[in-house]
């Protein structure tokens, strides 16, 4: 039976998705100025059913957010759509848990994003897209 | 503004006070120009142009639409013969009489309040009528109740028959009749009416046979007097105004050539509550040309404009954010409601420190329900069908949802978050773990490629391969929903659907039924109501963390901007009892579940996930 299974896309998605879960929390935890180069210009986002466009305007929101800890317990991705020149983009999703404040709290989460690859770089992915939600009640 | 249209009126003014036939002149002498213009000429209103005189400067009229107006007099004087000022339609204000004002004062003040000047009006006892082109109707009825002179002035317009039958005779073509545009414009009606996905699709209209067989287009003039008359039968197909909400939630006007929204209007009349609009592609360039419709649509949360010049504007985005306050998705781009105010200081790590009651931090951002942009609601219609489905009847889900290129992966976060009561229990991961596709414990290259399954025959194998398990369709508040559309290629557009959920899982291991949380997002490729495939599908299963449904929360950190009050809906007794037995009909429900569900969304099972539910068996 023949699949239409890309192994070569799969290995992109699945190394950008690793790099990214390897940098993004750890920006989100410790370096919040460095969040808006994560983001196309334009990225929508749904963070908490709010709509927030554009790494900047992401990044000045999270600049107000309380003492952050995101632990990304899990995660899973696939390749979208090819872009014709090797690269594809990505789809990933990640359930964890987070801690507020000064909260010992975990709170679980779950993240979903839209990764592009650059133009020109096949290693270099932006987020096109992201849901966040707090999951736990 | 055509100057020449200013100038041409004020040579031909003379300053009447009051003419022959009782009608009071509200123009000052010095600009006396509209009623000389209006003897002299035998001025036909288009109902496409903007209200002439000073006023017309402030609200936005084009200079474009005077000359067409002038055109269309000499064409509409000769060719049928028909009345002056026929596009006119009367509108009765009462209540003047007993206030300390006069008639005249009462016309003054109104002028004022609605930025217009009214070029004919009369009196008839306690009743004063102001004439005025059909598409400013509104614009003046908001002042219904307006306080003058110690009182309050009552407004009504009893003019769609009026407003109907001026509109159909300005849109009939040569050579024929209104009876037979009007029976013409309904049968357009009924072929761009889309009952399922409650679209009124009047897009391409240049395009429409029906049109095209009957002359609509050969004079520029009967193709503007086109749009109202066919607004004006649309606004007699449903009888009542809770019929047009319910059966109209989008209105494509996409590629009408349209350079102002002055033709379709009406529409907002029509339609006011509509939440999806789209005037993609047509020629509007800047506000001024959008400017009927600043105060109206006051429900819209798409509008997709794209193809306009008026796009490219510095100011756009922001404008239309601010003219419509429940916007989520403009031009497929989401809208950045939200104010966030920049943190005093530079970036600090711990800006808010304050708890709520549970001792929780506040975020800057209160929680919020479902954000769904989903034009046509073809997405969540989709998404009650997949799950009605899904749990026994997957070989149906994989044929009408999958295609080869779909692909399909899951996996297990086995530490989550839980509910307390789970805490310490055994999980029973055992029937997932191997098909968990969880990269953080996944190092094994083969294998993450191997539990990808892609095409349908792979993905059923692997749901097949799983427990079964129940979703409760019915318990709204288990459920949660994002989505929007994204595009994921250069050119290619995909909606991304992001699901929060829970079943109940016959657990084979334990004996028991375990109750399990899950989230899951799709990547679909949609091309119609009934063309909806999935591109990409993961699944994330974890411990049982309550509730998925969000609802929202009463003490926001951050005021969002101000949005218009919207009055909570109650319906009368009566009112609920016929949605109850209409509901508990359409879904097979009992009275009392009907009501349950009804009394969960308020009353308003439009859009809403039950709706879907209720109202649909799953794939045919």
């Amino acid at each position: 039976m023949t699949t239409h299974k890309d192994p070569k896309l799969i290995n992109i998605a699945t190394d950008a998705a690793r790099h990214f879960v390897d940098t993004y929390y750890p920006a989100l935890n410790h370096e919040r100025q460095t969040l808006e180069a994560f983001y196309h210009s334009n990225a929508s986002i749904a963070w908490n059913g709010n709509a927030i466009s554009g790494g900047a305007a992401f990044s000045s929101f999270f600049a107000t957010m309380p003492k952050s800890f995101y632990d990304p317990q899990s995660f899973d991705a696939q390749p979208l759509v090819s872009d014709g020149m090797g690269s594809c983009s990505v789809m990933l999703i990640v359930s964890g848990a987070v801690k507020y404040g000064e909260s010992n709290e975990q709170r679980g989460f779950s993240e979903s994003f839209v990764l592009k690859p650059e133009p020109g770089s096949q290693s270099k992915f932006k987020i096109a897209a992201q849901t966040f939600r707090i999951v736990t009640a | 503004m055509g100057s020449n249209g200013i100038q041409k009126r004020t040579g031909g003014g003379r300053p009447t006070r009051i003419d022959q036939d009782g009608d009071l002149d509200m123009d000052a002498p010095s600009k006396t120009g509209g009623r000389g213009a209006r003897r002299g000429g035998g001025r036909s209103i288009d109902i496409n142009s903007a209200p002439k005189g000073p006023a017309a400067d402030r609200t936005g009229a084009s200079g474009s639409g005077v000359t067409r107006s002038r055109g269309g007099r000499s064409r509409g004087g000769t060719r049928k013969g028909r009345p002056t000022d026929q596009s006119m339609i009367g509108i009765k204000v009462c209540g003047w009489k007993q206030s300390k004002g006069s008639a005249e004062e009462c016309v003054r003040f109104l002028e004022r309040k609605t930025n217009m000047k009214f070029r004919k009006t009369s009196k008839h006892g306690d009743t004063l009528v102001i004439y005025i082109p059909p598409a400013r109707l509104q614009a003046v009825l908001d002042w219904d109740k307006a306080k003058f002179a110690g009182v309050n002035l009552r407004i009504t317009a009893d003019v769609i028959t009026d407003l109907f039958n001026t509109t159909m005779a300005a849109a009939t073509p040569q050579n024929s009749n209104t009876t037979a545009t009007i029976g013409i414009l309904e049968q357009v009606l009924e072929v761009r009416y889309k009952p399922e996905t409650r679209l009124l699709d009047l897009s391409n209209l240049g395009e429409e046979p029906l049109l095209k067989a009957n002359g609509f287009f050969e004079l520029n003039s009967t193709t503007s007097k086109m749009f109202p008359a066919l607004m004006a039968v649309a606004d007699k197909k449903f009888a009542s105004q809770q019929a047009k909400r319910d059966a109209v939630v989008s209105v494509s006007l996409a590629n009408n050539s349209l350079s102002s929204i002055s033709p379709v209007t009406t529409l907002s009349l029509t339609f006011p509550d509509i939440r999806n609009l789209t005037l993609e592609g047509n020629r509007i360039a800047d506000m001024k040309s959008m400017e009927g419709w600043k105060n109206r649509f006051r429900f819209l949360e798409v509008l997709i404009m794209t193809g306009n010049p008026i796009v490219d504007l510095p100011d756009y985005r922001h404008e239309m954010i601010r003219r419509y306050p429940r916007l989520t998705l403009l031009d497929n781009t989401l809208v950045d409601r939200p104010k966030i105010e920049p943190v005093a200081g530079g970036p600090s790590q711990n800006p808010s420190t304050s708890v709520d009651a549970k001792g929780r931090p506040i975020l800057p951002l209160p929680t919020k329900p479902d954000l769904t942009v989903d034009m046509n609601g073809w997405v969540m219609n989709f998404l009650a069908k997949y799950y009605v489905s899904y749990d026994n009847s997957k070989d149906v889900v994989i044929k009408y949802c999958y295609t080869a290129e779909s692909k399909f992966s899951l996996s297990v976060n086995t530490s989550a978050p839980r509910v307390e009561a789970q805490q310490g229990e055994r999980q029973f991961w055992d029937d997932y773990i191997p098909k968990s596709r969880n990269m953080k414990r996944l190092q094994d290259t083969s294998e993450i490629i191997s539990r990808v399954a892609v095409g349908p025959s792979e993905i059923f194998e692997l749901w097949n391969s799983l427990p079964a398990v129940k979703h409760d369709m019915s318990n709204i508040a288990a459920w949660c929903f994002d989505i929007f559309p994204v595009e994921v290629a250069p050119g290619v557009e995909g909606v991304f659907v992001c699901v929060h959920g829970e079943f109940e899982e016959e657990n084979k291991k334990s004996g028991k039924v375990i109750k399990r949380s899950f989230d899951r997002t799709f990547m679909l490729h949609v091309t119609g109501p009934e063309a909806i495939k999935v591109v990409s599908d993961m699944l994330v299963i974890r411990s049982y963390s309550g509730l998925a449904g969000v609802k929202v929360e009463s003490v926001p950190t951050v005021e969002p901007i101000p949005e218009t009050p919207v009055p909570k809906y109650e319906p009368t007794p009566e009112e609920k009892q016929t949605k109850i037995t209409q509901l508990a009909e359409t879904a097979g429900l009992t009275e009392k579940a009907a009501e349950d569900a009804l009394v969960h969304s308020d009353w308003d099972l439009e859009n809403s996930w039950d709706r879907y539910v209720y109202c649909h068996v799953g794939f045919p």
